[in-house]
């Protein structure tokens, strides 16, 4: 707290020691500051008169600081401020609309021949990749589960009566990877598909 | 050098999407540790950056009853919590104390006693002090009638507190030189034992306390 006062102060006293020091060789010269205390002779023990070096600082910290008084009753207090290990489930009813739009899956396993579960953060796991470059846009729904073809059928037709207009849906379903890529971009009405089944 | 910080900006409608996934805790006041526990931002002091910038996007369908600290706020922000019966608050933290708030697990393991939260600097002043942004260093009688007179140019009616269930949370509110709820600064916390220590030397007591 008060070091960097002290230590300007000692600099300037050692300056004014090394000039008297010839003269005054066997004085000792205490200085106090705050809770530092220093000596001149351990310093010159250790430096010699003529050195540049500054005088070592020696800090002495009271007892008293050391004494604490222990308590559990504020432990409520941290205990709220811990991170939780994992993302929490939501709580509400199956298929209940939230305020912010979010709607809670009310789909299981086993209702349709495939599944799509959300992702960690209990989003649908509908995505677009876009490359600027090229020009370039795929939407793609992963981690589908089960006949991920049978869901891949329901798309195209959902698209097809959705945009009559559009002949052609370029379409590739990598079982593999539990993924379904279309060619263009069909986030809002892949959202909207999946929200009417449930998931 | 420019002073001037940057706040991460948090819209209304997520901040509401948070809280109906249960990704946000809201039995406790919301801070910027709670909004931090989420995992779902990162903020970094040294980078000069403040804090939570509420933004208006989603102010119409924000239907929570939160109890809220963030470091900036407009008037439509503050008058969306409000109308729901919740309370806001623009507080200040300075760089050594929002490295604190932000991972305060990291800081307790360090061992060393809690910071004081330093007071604005001279460009912020009028900020934190003003009632009309909800500032921390505002006189509580000057901002309850600020909530008033919001809630006259909106056109809604202020929610009773007192009515409310969850009025000890709402009614919660930290010190102008506290980072954390509840625990004062001095005091040293001990993860690994689940005690906190507390100062009794008067000396350090009356630093800690200034």
């Amino acid at each position: 707290m008060a070091l960097k006062p002290c230590v300007r102060q000692l600099g300037g006293v050692a300056q004014v020691w090394r000039c008297v020091s010839r003269s005054i060789a066997h004085q000792t010269y205490r200085i106090t500051a705050g809770n530092t205390c220093h000596d001149i002779n351990d310093a010159q023990k250790a430096a010699g008169p003529t050195s540049a070096r500054l005088p070592r600082l020696r800090h002495t910290i009271p007892e008293s600081y050391e004494k604490v008084e222990v308590s559990t009753a504020e432990w409520s207090y941290v205990e709220r401020l811990l991170p939780l290990k994992s993302i929490p489930k939501p709580t509400g009813n199956p298929g209940e609309v939230m305020p912010s739009g979010w709607v809670v899956p009310s789909a299981k396993p086993g209702d349709y021949p495939y599944f799509v579960p959300r992702s960690a953060n209990h989003m649908l796991p509908v995505y677009l990749l876009h490359k600027p470059i090229l020009s370039k846009h795929v939407t793609s729904v992963k981690h589908v589960q089960g006949d991920i073809f049978a869901l891949s059928e329901e798309l195209r037709e959902h698209l097809t009566q959705l945009l009559p207009s559009r002949k052609i849906i370029n379409m590739r379903v990598h079982e593999p990877h539990q993924m379904i890529q279309i060619k263009g971009q069909f986030v809002t009405e892949l959202k909207e598909f999946l929200l009417k089944k449930g998931f | 050098m420019s002073l001037k910080l940057s706040y991460t900006p948090l819209c209304m409608g997520k901040l509401q999407m948070m809280i109906d996934t249960n990704r946000l805790r809201c039995d406790v006041p919301v801070d910027v540790t709670q909004l931090m526990a989420t995992g779902l931002f990162s903020i970094s002091p040294q980078q000069k950056e403040g804090g939570f910038m509420l933004e208006n996007e989603g102010i119409d369908h924000f239907k929570a009853t939160i109890n809220i600290e963030v470091q900036w706020a407009n008037e439509a922000v503050i008058a969306s919590v409000e109308r729901n019966g919740g309370f806001i608050t623009t507080a200040y933290f300075d760089p050594l104390s929002l490295t604190a708030a932000i991972k305060p697990v990291e800081f307790f393991g360090r061992g060393i006693a809690i910071p004081r939260r330093m007071l604005p600097p001279q460009h912020l002043i009028d900020y934190y002090s003003d009632p009309k942004n909800r500032g921390y260093l505002a006189d509580p009688a000057e901002v309850a009638r600020e909530r008033f007179l919001l809630a006259q140019k909106y056109g809604y009616e202020l929610p009773d507190v007192n009515a409310s269930p969850n009025k000890d949370i709402l009614l919660e509110r930290k010190d102008p030189r506290q980072i954390f709820f509840g625990l004062e600064p001095g005091w040293v916390v001990n993860l690994k034992d689940k005690v906190i220590l507390k100062p009794t030397d008067p000396e350090l007591k009356e630093h800690f306390a200034s």
